[in-house]
């Protein structure tokens, strides 16, 4: 099957993309599994060499967009086309395990829990080392020299190859997990909730370390988050998700200037203000009730009971994700019709 | 945000006793951890020398198991003294015991006579034997200096054998049926539980309901259906090894819900995830990553399954439905002594039970301490 080849800019390009869990019918051993639709219809572009932020609540899908997007789970709809390093377009939702392993040399991902993202049984020699000796890129000691060439780069000292993950902080583990991510030199990282997990001056280390890696390698980043002041720091572009629907793609500007989704504007109601003046006189959207699960979500509109424009067509309309204005993507019956509120309101 | 460099830390000396730390494998740490838990260590050095003195029965024990002294039945234990009745130190020795009978009913009496000295040295020559059937010799690792005297440590049977000899030649079958009864169940284990946990769905589910039905069968009734199948005839050594199996073909149970566990967590751990998005093969995902992980839960596993089959021997033959005389074993002995006779007149034919709680106890304190100590992030 040809695959529409992509925009000269575009690295990523997602289109229409769902994912369902569960969905087993009942049968003698074993009880029915409601369908759980944690990814649903999912459109969005990631351009060469930006970062591209993926917010939202917990439980929202931008984890399983990013596991999707790197093939850790099979696609149940929707296409992925990705750029490869030789220029060619390739559709990874339908690839195979084949011809997915030359192209994971291409893309890797940055986990969330710097604990259990490094297994506690090897040495930094071998968890850094192990992409490159599974792709048979280097092996003996010029994989030593190659280890001890990623961890200077991270920040970390060469001698400490032969050292177990357990020697090492929560920082230092995001780097040695970085480390890992790096030694194929990829073209795309997923970071899947990076810097959650540490304290905020570590956070912002890493932060650095890695905007000077995406300027040293030209890498692409895509940016999972729940925390909106930091992906505003390093985001060229933001989406938000909404119980498994992107809701709104913009520039971080724009979005943060003149949000057009309710919902983001309640995202951004909650961003701490520096100037406590202006926190004080800032308009707050507290939303009411709480996030729908997502194996039972509202009809309609995902966002309408708690949206507080809703309207009757919220109700029985799922809205599409359509370009409100150049560049400007909602999901909103109403999009562009309000004033709402941005964050620096 | 100010960029701050983060090569700031101090420099590597392999030397140094943190660096030890750092570098060290999971195994040292394991034993490290292991270390510091004196009671699994006081039971690993319990249970080396269980069985180092199963190990080698025919050296350790003084006498022959199955030889039958018609004028020293039920004699009771003579313990070793180190200082005489005038507190002068002797070495260690033991009292003779004089023979006598009860003039009214005739019972027979034994006294200690404590102007009889009997000497005991190490590494003394006594009854001939064969180690381990192959290897001839006569070296005892104790005795009485004397090599025409006589001692029982603890005590005799109602047929006049050591029951010390019996004790360790016993402890032999005990606890390698332990052993071997845990190697069977380990194999058929590790296999179900693997193939439940590897591929999940269906084939899971039918693994745990059959589990789940073989828990179910009440195991006493079990086992007598089954040894009731076994013919009389048999060599004992038949016998022993379909006891073993059967043992196992209820323990494994616990097991493969063991490596099943394990193989479910495994799969869900972000490292496992990690190294399937470099694109590593699912062979190499199993044996670098979930293999290792898995390993140090199975020998805690296994060691706390061992008191189990030990205990269900010990059950099966105590109900005369296990191993028979001539073999000993714990729980033939014990059978031996289930009368009333036995525990008023010879209590001390009691003394495999004790044997057998120090075994058991031992075990689980092992385990215990294994298991705290395979934990990666235990304190």
């Amino acid at each position: 099957m040809p695959v529409e080849p992509l925009a000269p800019e575009t690295l990523f390009s997602v289109r229409g993309l769902s994912k369902h869990f569960g969905g087993t019918a009942a049968g003698w051993l074993q009880k029915a599994k409601p369908v759980v639709k944690a990814v649903n219809d999912v459109s969005f572009d990631i351009r060469k060499g930006e970062t591209f932020g993926l917010v939202g609540e917990s439980g929202s899908g931008k984890s399983t967009v990013a596991r999707l997007m790197l093939r850790a789970y099979d696609v149940t709809s929707g296409s992925i086309r990705f750029r490869s390093d030789d220029g060619a377009t390739v559709e990874l939702a339908q690839a195979t395990k084949q011809e997915l392993t030359p192209l994971r040399k291409q893309m890797q991902m940055i986990f969330q829990d710097p604990y259990s993202s490094l297994n506690p049984r090897m040495t930094l020699l071998e968890l850094v080392g192990e992409p490159l000796l599974v792709h048979g890129v280097a092996s003996g000691s010029e994989l030593e020299d190659r280890v001890a060439e990623l961890l200077k780069l991270v920040g970390l000292r060469p001698e400490f190859r032969s050292r177990y993950p357990h020697a090492f902080s929560g920082g230092q583990r995001q780097r040695i997990g970085i480390a890992r991510a790096l030694a194929l030199k990829p073209s795309f990282i997923a970071a899947d909730e990076a810097v959650s997990a540490l304290d905020v001056s570590v956070a912002a280390q890493n932060i650095n370390l890695m905007q000077d890696l995406q300027d040293q390698f030209g890498l692409t980043y895509l940016f999972i988050t729940h925390d909106l002041s930091m992906v505003q720091h390093i985001s060229n572009r933001i989406g938000v998700m909404y119980v498994g629907r992107l809701m709104e793609v913009a520039a971080t500007d724009s979005l943060f200037q003149e949000p057009l989704h309710p919902y983001t504007e309640a995202l951004l109601s909650a961003v701490p203000q520096p100037d406590p003046k202006r926190n004080r006189s800032r308009k707050r959207v507290a939303l009411r009730g709480e996030v729908p699960d997502a194996s039972r979500p509202p009809t309609g509109c995902a966002f309408h009971p708690r949206c507080p424009y809703a309207a009757d067509i919220c109700k029985t309309l799922e809205p599409e994700l359509k370009e409100a204005k150049p560049g400007r993507f909602a999901r909103c019956h109403f999009a562009g019709e309000f004033q709402l509120t941005g964050a620096y309101a | 945000m100010t960029a701050t460099s983060p090569t700031d830390t101090p420099a590597v000396d392999p030397r140094d006793a943190k660096e030890a730390l750092y570098r060290a494998t999971p195994r040292q740490l394991m034993w490290w951890r292991f270390r510091r838990h004196k009671l699994a260590l006081v039971s690993l050095c319990v249970l080396v020398f269980a069985y180092l003195t199963a190990g080698f029965a025919e050296f350790t024990a003084p006498y022959d198991p199955f030889e039958i002294t018609e004028t020293a039945t039920m004699r009771p234990p003579q313990p070793v003294h180190l200082f005489d009745a005038d507190w002068t130190f002797q070495g260690p020795f033991v009292y003779g015991l004089k023979r006598s009978r009860d003039l009214e009913t005739a019972a027979v009496i034994y006294t200690e006579d404590t102007d009889d000295i009997v000497p005991l040295r190490f590494f003394t020559a006594g009854p001939e034997y064969q180690l381990w059937g192959l290897i001839p010799g006569s070296l005892h690792l104790f005795g009485a200096e004397d090599p025409d005297a006589r001692i029982y440590v603890l005590g005799t049977d109602t047929l006049g054998r050591d029951l010390l000899s019996r004790l360790i030649h016993g402890g032999r079958t005990t606890l390698t049926i332990g052993i071997v009864g845990v190697a069977f169940s380990f194999l058929i284990g590790i296999t179900m539980g693997s193939i439940s946990g590897f591929y999940g769905g269906r084939i899971d589910s039918a693994i745990q309901r059959l589990m789940e039905f073989i828990r179910s069968i009440p195991t006493i009734p079990l086992w007598m259906g089954l040894a009731a199948a076994l013919p009389v005839e048999w060599d004992p050594l038949y016998v022993y090894f379909l006891i073993t199996v059967l043992l196992s073909l209820i323990n494994w149970t616990y097991l493969a819900r063991t490596v099943r566990g394990s193989f479910l967590s495994l799969r869900g751990e972000d490292y496992v995830l990690a190294a399937r998005l470099t694109g590593a093969s699912e062979s190499r995902i199993i044996i670098k990553h979930m293999l290792p992980a898995m390993t140090s839960y199975i020998i805690a596993a296994v060691t706390l399954s061992v008191p189990e089959m030990i205990l269900g021997e010990t059950a099966l033959s105590f109900l005369g439905l296990g191993l028979r005389p001539p073999v000993v074993s714990w729980g033939v002995l014990l059978q031996e002594a289930q009368n009333l006779r036995v525990i008023v007149q010879a209590p001390w034919l009691l003394l495999p039970g004790l044997a057998i709680v120090i075994i058991v106890l031992s075990f689980n304190f092992l385990g215990d301490g294994l298991r705290d100590a395979a934990d990666p992030y235990g304190r």
